[in-house]
């Protein structure tokens, strides 16, 4: 196999596979990798590394009052400042925290443990609801004031701050697998075990089956301005359009990007423009222009592409593989 | 530069009623010094006493896929935890699966055969049930579980067989031949067996299939005492198939006794082919591959094993017959 070859950027190769990657809002960025180290980069330095879980790093997010989140395989979910400490906010040995959602709105963090979510604010548990099969992705509501929940047959909505209730349950049958809410708050969209997507329109539960995905969708990311969804699962970034009411209902999705023939397996969306990232299991990265014709690759020969996330200024793309190969690539 | 896509990971499954000694092998292998890395995937109401980090506990989470085929139930929990042990920066030598003594195997097999990450990181090595020789005939008369896990088995550890007498060891052969013709019998105290002979056998490796020798009984050995409602059917020609007959053929059955076929093993000689058509089934979910050629001189032979309820091994034989190209 030919070496990894970048257009521009930076790259370093780590002793473990990247699991996940974001940046926080300084633009620090960070790689979570399957030994249970975060190894953070910024401007000209190469990454230092910080050892915080004992097994791998399952979930990544950037924390609503800076730094960086982390659940691992070894049942902790952990609070780290770049530079600064590192502080373990829950612990449940046994289980594993595979799933983490924050609130800009709110500063609520929420993750899954097994069958439970768990919703925490600046200090402390704030409410913790079980379901009947394993819980397998959280989202928060756009104004952080309610949780979806995806597992077996469907997901539940809860509100976080009430500790009394009985969730609102979206049925569908099948395996759920991660979930989404519209920017808008007018949809959720789970991915699914089969190749497809599931949606609801919240006001009525009225259902949205998005199928014709040759593979199982293992990411999905909403354009800048939250109106369409595009997903990974097929040799092209499928979009599905949540504009009026209806949504995706009746609609034909976006193909973007080249026709290839490897699957897509991660994609990332810019902060400001209409530029779309995808990341290919034969370890290729390109990015396009929405409407555009032209897909420029960025990134080849690499790894299987694992995970990937843009910087809140859009200027760089970070970008992890399956087999520890990570860069922080130049964009737009 | 890139390192080399490492090798699927083998996985065992372990099966047996309860009590009948799989926490026993499980505590041998994982205690045994033996310099591999075994991660365990245990339920959770399992009683395995060992403190060990590469040890996961798992509520059986079964589901039905849907791909139009009603018995074809996969085990979520199972794909999830498969997926985030492969996330690990240490690889494992091998991944062991108990099951709960009540579950039927039928999810967790097809797990590997119809989930595409958990296909391409690891291979399901066998289906490995451990038989409490004392209590199997009880546990046959009362339980459908006890003869879909003898059923399902690529190997069967008869374990315990201190507790019983030569001759109670014969019948309880005789009756685990009635259901299962084909998985090889080890046999065992304490579930002292070499591990070797239990791990990373490659039973259920296309590549590796045997010769496929059903243990026949002559119809005076069958035990007329027991209801036993899983049997098998071995169907066998020395002349060469026709492809298309004999595809659409198992693709028909598989769709109309899906169900109540367990498990199907076969090698074929096919005409025009000079490699063997090495296949195997799951209720509908099938896979098969052209594998290593017929030797110079090899004798040629077709061969299919079916394991499972209700089957009319008239029809069968008459449907297979028709094949012959």
């Amino acid at each position: 196999m030919a070496d990894p070859t970048i257009a521009g950027g930076r790259a370093w190769t780590f002793d473990a596979p990247v699991i996940a990657c974001g940046f926080d809002r300084t633009g620090i960025g960070a790689f979570a990798c399957g030994d249970g180290t975060l190894r953070f980069f910024v401007d000209e330095q190469e990454p230092a590394s910080i050892s915080l879980h004992a097994g791998a790093i399952l979930a990544l997010a950037v924390h609503p009052g800076g730094g960086f989140l982390t659940g691992g395989d070894d049942g902790r979910l952990v609070h780290t400042i770049p530079g600064g400490e590192s502080r373990i906010l829950f612990e449940q040995k046994g289980k594993w925290i595979e799933s983490l959602a924050v609130s800009d709105a709110t500063g609520l963090v929420a993750f899954t443990l097994g069958k439970e979510a768990v919703v925490l604010d600046a200090s402390q548990v704030v409410g913790r609801f079980t379901h009947p099969s394993t819980a397998t992705g959280v989202a928060f509501d756009p104004k952080g004031r309610r949780i979806a929940v995806s597992h077996y047959n469907g997901a539940s909505l809860w509100w976080t701050k009430s500790s009394t209730q009985t969730p609102t349950v979206l049925n569908w049958k099948g395996s759920h697998l991660g979930i989404t809410w519209s920017p808008d708050g007018k949809f959720l969209v789970t991915t699914m075990q089969e190749s497809a997507l599931h949606g609801w329109r919240i006001e009525d539960a009225a259902d949205m089956r998005m199928t014709g995905y040759p593979s199982k969708v293992k990411s999905m990311a909403w354009e800048h301005r939250g109106k369409v969804l595009m997903t990974a699962g097929a040799p092209q970034v499928i979009g599905w359009p949540f504009t009026g009411r209806n949504g995706p209902m009746g609609r034909e999705p976006l193909e973007v990007g080249p026709e290839g023939e490897a699957i897509i397996q991660v994609v990332a969306t810019h902060p400001e423009f209409d530029l779309v990232a995808a990341g290919t299991a034969d370890g290729r990265v390109w990015m396009q222009w929405i409407g555009e014709e032209e897909a420029g690759t960025v990134a080849r020969d690499l790894p299987a592409i694992s995970c990937m996330a843009f910087a809140p200024d859009g200027s760089s793309l970070a970008v992890g593989t399956e087999q520890g190969f990570a860069a922080v690539l130049d964009a737009a | 530069m890139s390192s080399p896509v490492s090798a699927p990971v083998p996985v065992t499954v372990l099966t047996g009623y309860l009590g009948a000694g799989k926490t026993t092998l499980l505590n041998r292998i994982l205690t045994e010094q033996h310099g591999k890395r075994y991660a365990v995937i245990v339920n959770e109401f399992g009683e395995i006493g060992i403190d060990n980090d590469l040890v996961v506990d798992t509520d059986e989470e079964v589901f039905e896929m849907n791909n139009g085929c009603i018995c074809c139930t996969v085990r979520g929990d199972l794909i999830r935890i498969l997926g985030g042990l492969m996330k690990r920066k240490e690889k494992f030598d091998a991944i062991l699966v108990e099951t709960t003594g009540l579950a039927d195997p039928s999810p967790v097999v097809q797990t590997f055969l119809v989930d595409d990450d958990v296909k391409a990181r690891t291979r399901l090595d066998s289906v490995t049930t451990v038989i409490d020789a004392k209590h199997i005939l009880q546990r046959l008369k009362d339980s459908k579980e006890a003869h879909e896990q003898v059923a399902f088995a690529d190997q069967l550890i008869l374990n315990k067989t201190d507790l019983v007498s030569k001759e109670e060891l014969a019948r309880v052969e005789r009756v685990i031949r009635q259901i299962n013709p084909i998985a090889p019998i080890h046999y065992t105290q304490r579930c002292a067996i070499e591990l070797d002979k239990v791990l990373d056998r490659g039973a259920f490796d296309l590549s590796r299939a045997l010769e496929l020798e059903p243990h026949l009984l002559d119809d005076g050995e069958h035990d007329h005492e027991h209801e036993i409602d899983i049997h098998s059917v071995s169907l066998s020609t020395s002349q060469p198939l026709d492809a298309n007959r004999v595809t659409s053929w198992l693709q028909g059955l598989l769709q109309q006794k899906g169900q109540d076929i367990l498990r199907m093993k076969g090698i074929l000689d096919i005409r025009g082919r000079d490699e063997r058509l090495v296949f195997q089934a799951v209720h509908m979910v099938m896979e098969g591959d052209f594998q290593r050629p017929w030797k110079e001189g090899e004798k040629r032979f077709s061969r299919i094993v079916f394991i499972g309820r209700n089957l009319d091994e008239a029809e069968l034989q008459a449907g297979f017959a028709a094949c012959v190209a």
